[in-house]
């Protein structure tokens, strides 16, 4: 036993001496004396190697504990430095300055400039390639845009009519399938990821699909003939384009937006229900009177998320009509993608963005205000 | 009179499909075990009783009672009210009230619709809603909250809100949930005390669940031992506190329940009450024990050993004379402050066998 404990004492000195010289050759500057230390140094790594090389079985396990040991307060003690500059640095800085760090720069480079460059863009005639030869023109654009352009405010007044018809198409589809879904059984579940897959799907895929089945001659009609009913035109008629767009875009999200409610389903507290069970309520008592005002918050983030989403959208509308026929389907996202990209009239097309930017802040703030009151 | 009867009443958990486990993405899917929760039960619950349901948690009372209230299904077995058939009627077809632990208030709901709701759907006329809507508000003493919101009330007001819900429904029998335990103690006792005057009140079947034994004691007229799923003893408080028909509701009940010694092949269990102090004279009828102090709790108007005795024995003093813990104790226990139980845990009352244990128990006992 006393052997082993000095075998530790003995293997500590020499570790000590071998720390106290590195630490000295750290400090010392002198060329000679450093080589005298490396020396030193070194004739002490070589007296534990042989102390090490002297050592067997158990007196050998020993020397390895104790090896283990040091190295382990070693570790602690490193650690705890660590830990002490870190807090040092972070008393000098606000670590919460770190961490904002990339989406500041996201959305100061990404979102703010051109945000700003867009206002400022809005009173230029722009040229892109040669910025110098851009003119100053006052109002002109907004002039142009606002009082002489008809077809501009009809993509007004159907961005408007193609976000209230999909909100309020997905809020009625979501919320009766997701109350149905929200159960934890196979077929629910099988059943969720089916709804979930569109979403999965790029728009531009789901719109040619789309394409094809709205085709006259299509499946969709092919069905309804053969229920005897005669199928619109679907997207080729100015009366059902807007329209059909809209089916298509609320088919592809309602997975997504179904997934959220089922979330917020899921959260609601349990004894609730069995209360309402308790107090006589039916099935369609409870989702009337207990589930919809209990899920509000759900679903006024997805009442705002899908407003902001419909007037921002351009995919669907690009790849299904191209805002035809006679600009029935044309909303204004793609309205400023023509404006600009297409007829090169940037002007037009920061002025459009400009509008689109209110309409979207000022539905949101109405939105959020009802949803709000009735808390 | 609408008895409660339950009937061979069986909860099995575990063998329904939905109830499966799953862990991690490609381990297979495992059944639980089947756990008898509620095992062959047998019960009357008279009416106009106070009933209370007690056990440790885990002991199956809750389960019990949300099979009376219709939320959990039954696996086997009949629940009679009277002498209708209610296990498959719908909860709220039941004739039933029932107030829950935290409450299950309708947050969105005011006070008044929150008591409504319950009427509304039950389709009565809505001068009779208002009325009973009135007294229930009256009877809890909230009639000035009517219009406020639960998430703007205490604890104690939104557990009376619970009551007058349940009030307002005129129902045969109240259901309770552990009602009491997430109020504070001061609040607890004071609703006790409303509870009680409540049902002396309205003089309708009352069915409480409690983990907490001294409020069922308090509480209850009838009261409902349960371990493991099954009844232990049913009876008033004074029965199952001077009566314990085995050894699982003799430590329950009281504080510190009783403390048990084995002797040979029996077990003997005294309460630590029912000790006299400071008499050292041994007879036939005493049994004296000397034993140093482990420990000392001191209760304000009593005060509590612990024996340093490998069973943990406790021993209570009323007398406010406090004695220095270095000293010996002596105790004396009478005769016939001792219960003898058999290995099994089941009381004995046999008298030669309960004599048997008694001389086993003073030769272990008497200092030597």
């Amino acid at each position: 036993m006393q052997s082993l404990r000095d075998i530790g004492s003995r293997y500590n000195d020499l570790q000590d001496a071998a720390d106290e010289l590195k630490a000295a050759l750290r400090k010392c500057k002198n060329k000679q004396e450093r080589g005298h230390l490396r020396q030193k140094l070194t004739d002490k790594k070589q007296e534990l190697r042989r102390f090490k090389a002297s050592l067997a079985g158990q007196e050998l396990q020993a020397y390895k504990d104790y090896h283990m040991i040091r190295r382990e307060i070693k570790r602690c003690e490193m650690l705890k430095r660590f830990d002490k500059t870190g807090s040092k640095v972070f008393r000098v800085i606000n670590p919460v300055y770190i961490y904002m760090f990339p989406a500041a720069f996201h959305s100061v480079f990404f979102t703010l400039m051109p945000f700003i460059f867009m206002i400022v863009g809005a009173f230029f005639k722009l040229d892109l390639v040669d910025i110098k030869s851009s003119k100053f023109v006052k109002l002109w654009n907004f002039y142009m845009v606002l009082v002489r352009d008809d077809e501009f405010w009809r993509a007004f007044g159907n961005t408007f009519l193609f976000a209230v018809l999909t909100v309020f198409l997905l809020m009625v589809v979501t919320v009766l399938m997701s109350s149905w879904l929200s159960k934890n059984t196979k077929i629910h579940n099988i059943a969720q990821t089916m709804i979930f897959t569109p979403h999965i799907s790029s728009m531009v895929a789901v719109g040619i699909l789309w394409v094809l089945m709205l085709d006259p001659q299509g499946i969709i009609n092919q069905i309804l003939a053969f229920f005897g009913i005669k199928g619109p035109n679907w997207l080729m008629d100015s009366r059902t384009s807007l329209f059909s767009v809209a089916l298509v875009t609320v088919w592809k999200s309602i997975g997504y937006y179904c997934l959220i409610i089922i979330a917020g389903l899921q959260s609601l507290p349990k004894d609730v229900y069995e209360a309402a069970k308790l107090d006589k309520a039916g099935k369609w008592t409870i989702l009337r009177k207990i589930t919809l005002p209990l899920l509000t918050p759900t679903l006024s983030f997805v009442f705002i998320m899908k407003f902001i989403n419909s007037f921002k959208s351009f995919a669907a509308i690009d790849v299904m009509t191209q805002g035809g026929p006679q600009g029935s389907s044309m909303v204004l996202g793609y309205w400023i993608y023509n404006a600009g990209r297409v007829k090169f009239n940037y002007g037009f097309a920061m002025v459009g963005s400009i509008v689109l930017t209110i309409m979207v802040a000022a539905c949101t703030a109405l939105a959020n205000k009802g949803f709000k009151k009735e808390d | 009179m609408a008895d409660i009867h339950l009937q061979n009443i069986v909860k099995i958990y575990g063998i329904s499909k939905n109830q499966k486990k799953r862990r991690g993405i490609f381990s297979k899917e495992k059944e639980l075990p089947a756990k008898r929760a509620v095992d062959d039960v047998t019960l009357t619950i008279p009416h106009g009783s106070f009933t209370v349901l007690v056990g440790p948690s885990g002991c199956g009372k809750t389960t019990m009672l949300r099979m009376i209230a219709g939320l959990e299904e039954i696996t086997d077995g009949k629940i009679m009210m009277a002498d209708i058939d209610i296990t498959n009627l719908d909860p709220g077809d039941r004739g039933l009230a029932m107030v829950f632990q935290n409450y299950a208030l309708y947050p969105h709901m005011t006070v008044r619709e929150n008591i409504e709701f319950g009427l509304v759907n039950a389709r009565i006329p809505r001068f009779e809603i208002k009325e009973r809507v009135d007294h229930a508000l009256d009877v809890v003493g909230l009639t000035e909250y009517a219009m406020r919101k639960p998430a703007k009330l205490s604890g104690g007001q939104r557990q009376r809100v619970a009551l007058a819900r349940a009030i307002a429904k005129y129902p045969e029998c109240f259901l309770m949930d552990e009602p009491l335990s997430n109020l504070d103690a001061k609040l607890r006792s004071e609703m006790r005390t409303e509870l009680i005057q409540l049902h002396e009140e309205l003089k309708s079947t009352f069915i409480y669940v409690t983990h907490d034994q001294i409020e069922a004691m308090t509480m209850g007229t009838n009261i409902v031992v349960m371990n493991e799923g099954k009844i232990m003893q049913q009876g008033t408080p004074t029965e199952i506190h001077n009566d314990p028909n085995c050894v699982f509701v003799a430590q329950f009940v009281g504080d510190p329940g009783m403390n048990i010694v084995p002797a040979a092949d029996y077990q003997v269990g005294f309460r630590p009450r029912d000790v006299e102090f400071d008499c050292a004279d041994a007879d036939d009828d005493h049994v004296i024990l000397r034993c140093n102090v482990k420990s000392f709790e001191n209760h304000g108007s009593e005060f509590l050993y612990q024996l340093d005795t490998p069973e943990k024995i406790f021993v209570k003093e009323m007398s406010k004379t406090q004695r220095p813990l270095t000293d010996m104790l002596t105790v004396r226990i009478h005769r016939k402050n001792l219960y003898v139980f058999g290995r099994d845990g089941k009381r004995i009352y046999v008298n030669e066998e309960v004599g048997k244990a008694y001389a086993e128990f003073k030769r272990h006992w008497q200092p030597v």
